[in-house]
C-alpha cells in the first residue's frame, strides 16, 4: 500500500504582500513524497526551493493551499507544530555553523533534552546518531571546533538525528566539501536511507550527486514545481533544463553529442557506469 | 618575472591556554615553495584542511610566514611598510558573496578600494566603470547588490578589487555556494581577465571541472605541495588525485574507466569534445 507522508495541496507563498518587495516564491505547488522515497530538489539560485522545503515542517506558513503531513492538516487549529518539527528534520546549508556546545556529545544530546525526552533515551540517541553518521567514539569529548569540515558536518547532522526524524531534509549538504568528503557524506545518508527507512530530500546544486544517488527530481524554476519524474527523464530534457539554468551531467552531455554522431547509443544515461557500459555496447557494434 | 615567489614557507597556528602558555601547535603550512609567474592562472587543489587557504591567507598578506618567506611582485610580506601595496597589487575574493559586499549601490561598492587609497574622484570613477565592464556587470551599477545572484555578487566582489588596478587575484573557493550558473560566471569572468587584462589568478576550489583550463595545478595535503603539473598531466595521476581525497572531471573518469575496460584512450582527457573525437577515431579505425 502506498503511505502518504507529506501532501501539498495548492500551496501558494507569497511575502511582503502588498508591498514593492512582494514576491510570489511558490505557484500552486501540488506535490504528493511517499513514506522512504529518496529525493533530489534541484532548481537554480532564488527558484524557491528553500521556501519550499521550509514548508515541509511548518516554520513558513502558505499563504493558501493545504499542507497534509501522514494524513493530518498542518494548518489545522490544534495540530501539534512542535512534534511536526521533531518528524520533519531540517539540516540547514553549512549547520555546522549552528555546533555550539562544548563537546561533540553534548552538542548532539542537546536536540533530544530540549525535546523533554528522558536521559537515559536521549542518551542512547546520541550514541546511535553519532554511529550513523560515522563519528567515531574517540571524538566524543573533542570540541566540535577542533573537527574537520566534513566532521563538523556531520556531527550537525546528526544532531538533527538524534531528534529522530520520519523525513530528512538536507539543504546542500556537500557545499564546500573537498570530493571525498562530498561522497563520503553523500555515502553515508544513502546508507542510512537503505537501512532506516527515512525519507530523505536532498536539495543540491551538483547535478551529478543527484544522479547518482536519487530515485526521484524535483525541478524548481520562478516558484513552480517544472518537472517531478526520475533521473534519467528529467536529465534527458536538455533544453529544457538549460532554458532555467540548470544542466545535466557531464556524461549526459557525452552520450547525447555520440548520439548525434550516429553512434548507437542510448542517450539516457546519467552515471560514469552506465555511460561506460553503453560506449563499449556502442562501439563493438 | 615573478607575480608570487614563496620559499620554504611554513605557518602554525599555535594556540594557548588561558596562561598564555602554548597548548598545541599545528603546522598548517609545512614547507612549501612555489614560483607564479605574471600573467599564469594557477589552480590550488587538496582536502579541507590541507592548507590551501592558509596559503592563499600569506598572499594577501593577511597572515605572516611563522618560516619562510612570501614574495608578492617582488615585495616581502614580512615587512610592515609593504603591506598596503601588497594588499592593492594582490586583491583576494572569499568564498561568501554576502560577507563581501558592503554598500547598498553596486557602483559605491565597487568604488570603495580606490576610495580607500585615496585615488581622485573621477578616476574612481572611470576605474569603477570599466571594472564593471570587464565583468560584464555594467548594466547593475545602480542595483542594490541584494537584488544579484551570488554569481553576479562574486562578479561585483571581484570588480572591486579590479578597481585597485591589481596584478593578482586570490580566489579561495569563490563558487563553493553558487548554482551552476552562477559558478559558470564567475569562472569565465576570471579567464577573461586574466586573459585580456593580464591578471595573474590564483584559484582554490573543490571543483575539478574549473581547474582543466588552468596553466597549472598544485595539489596540497597536510601542508604540503604533493604534485605539480598542467591539468593534463595532474588528471592523469586518477589514483593519486583519489588518494589525496580529490576528484578527477567526470569526463576524465569516464575516459580512465573505458580505458580500463581496453579500449584504445589516451591517458588525461579533459574535455567532452576531447573524448568524443578520440572515440570517433576508435570508430573508424575499426
Amino acid at each position: 500500500m502506498i503511505f502518504l507522508q507529506i501532501v501539498f495541496d495548492h500551496i501558494d507563498y507569497i511575502y511582503s504582500s502588498g508591498t514593492s518587495f512582494e514576491k510570489h516564491a511558490l505557484k500552486d505547488i501540488n506535490l504528493k513524497i511517499e513514506k522512504g522515497e529518496f529525493i533530489g530538489l534541484i532548481g537554480h539560485t532564488g527558484s524557491g526551493k528553500s521556501t519550499l522545503i521550509q514548508h515541509m515542517n511548518g516554520l513558513i506558513k502558505a499563504t493558501s493551499g493545504r499542507i497534509y503531513y501522514n494524513g493530518e492538516d498542518i494548518y489545522e487549529k490544534n495540530y501539534d507544530m512542535r512534534s511536526l518539527r521533531s518528524k520533519v528534520g531540517l539540516v540547514f546549508q553549512y549547520p555546522e555553523h549552528q555546533l555550539f556546545e562544548t563537546t561533540v556529545y553534548k552538542d548532539v544530546n542537546f536536540g533530544p533534552k530540549n525535546l523533554g525526552i528522558d536521559k537515559l533515551e536521549a542518551d542512547i540517541r546520541t550514541y546511535e546518531a553519532l554511529k550513523m553518521v560515522g563519528i567515531g567514539e574517540d571524538l566524543l569529548d573533542a570540541s566540535p571546533f577542533e573537527l574537520s569540515g566534513g566532521q563538523k558536518r556531520r556531527v550537525a547532522i546528526a544532531g538533527i538525528l538524534a531528534m529522530k526524524p520520519e523525513v530528512l531534509v538536507l539543504d546542500e549538504p556537500t557545499a564546500g566539501l573537498d570530493p571525498r568528503g562530498r561522497d563520503e557524506i553523500l555515502d553515508q545518508i544513502a546508507s542510512l536511507h537503505e537501512e532506516s527507512g527515512i525519507t530523505v530530500i536532498l536539495v543540491t546544486h551538483s547535478m551529478e550527486d543527484v544522479a547518482n544517488y536519487v530515485d526521484r527530481i524535483l525541478v524548481m524554476n520562478r516558484g513552480s514545481l517544472v518537472m517531478d519524474h526520475e533521473p534519467r527523464e528529467v536529465f534527458s530534457r536538455l533544453k529544457e533544463l538549460e532554458e532555467i539554468h540548470l544542466a545535466a551531467p557531464q556524461v549526459t552531455y557525452v552520450m547525447h553529442t555520440l548520439r548525434e554522431k550516429g553512434f548507437p547509443v542510448n542517450t539516457g544515461v546519467t552515471t560514469v557506469d552506465e555511460a561506460k557500459n553503453e560506449i563499449i555496447k556502442g562501439l563493438k557494434l | 618575472m615573478e607575480m608570487i615567489k614563496v620559499e620554504d614557507l611554513a605557518f602554525e597556528y599555535i594556540r594557548r591556554n588561558e596562561e598564555g602558555d602554548v597548548e598545541s601547535i599545528n603546522r598548517a603550512i609545512d614547507g612549501v615553495n612555489l614560483n607564479v609567474k605574471k600573467g599564469d592562472f594557477i589552480a590550488i587543489i587538496g582536502a579541507n584542511g590541507s592548507g590551501k587557504s592558509t596559503l592563499a591567507k600569506h598572499i594577501n598578506a593577511i597572515l605572516y610566514p611563522s618560516e619562510g618567506t612570501v614574495w608578492v611582485n617582488g615585495l616581502s610580506t614580512s615587512k610592515e611598510e609593504n603591506l598596503w601595496e601588497i594588499r592593492r597589487s594582490a586583491g583576494m575574493v572569499f568564498q561568501n558573496p554576502d560577507n563581501q559586499i558592503i554598500a547598498s549601490v553596486v557602483e559605491e561598492d565597487v568604488g570603495f578600494g580606490p576610495e580607500n587609497l585615496g585615488i581622485p574622484t573621477d578616476e574612481i570613477w572611470e576605474r569603477v566603470e570599466k571594472s564593471l565592464e570587464a565583468v560584464g556587470m555594467l548594466e547593475y551599477r545602480e542595483q542594490s547588490p541584494n537584488k544579484l545572484s551570488g554569481g553576479q555578487k562574486q562578479r561585483v566582489a571581484i570588480a572591486g578589487i579590479m578597481a585597485m588596478k591589481p596584478e593578482c587575484i586570490v580566489l579561495d573557493e569563490p563558487t563553493a555556494m553558487l548554482d551552476p550558473e552562477g559558478r559558470k560566471e564567475v569562472v569565465s569572468t576570471v579567464h577573461w581577465l586574466n586573459k585580456h587584462e593580464n591578471i595573474t589568478v590564483l584559484l582554490i576550489t573543490h571543483h575539478m571541472d574549473e581547474v582543466i583550463n588552468a596553466d597549472k595545478v598544485f595539489v596540497m595535503e597536510k601542508g604540503k605541495i604533493v604534485m605539480q603539473g598542467t591539468p593534463r598531466e595532474i588528471f592523469s595521476r586518477v589514483d593519486d588525485i583519489k588518494r589525496y581525497r580529490l576528484d578527477v572531471p567526470q569526463v576524465t573518469e569516464l575516459a580512465y574507466e573505458l580505458k580500463k575496460a581496453g579500449l584504445d584512450i589516451p591517458e588525461g582527457i579533459l574535455s567532452t569534445d576531447e573524448l568524443i573525437r578520440v572515440l570517433e577515431k576508435l570508430r573508424i579505425s575499426q
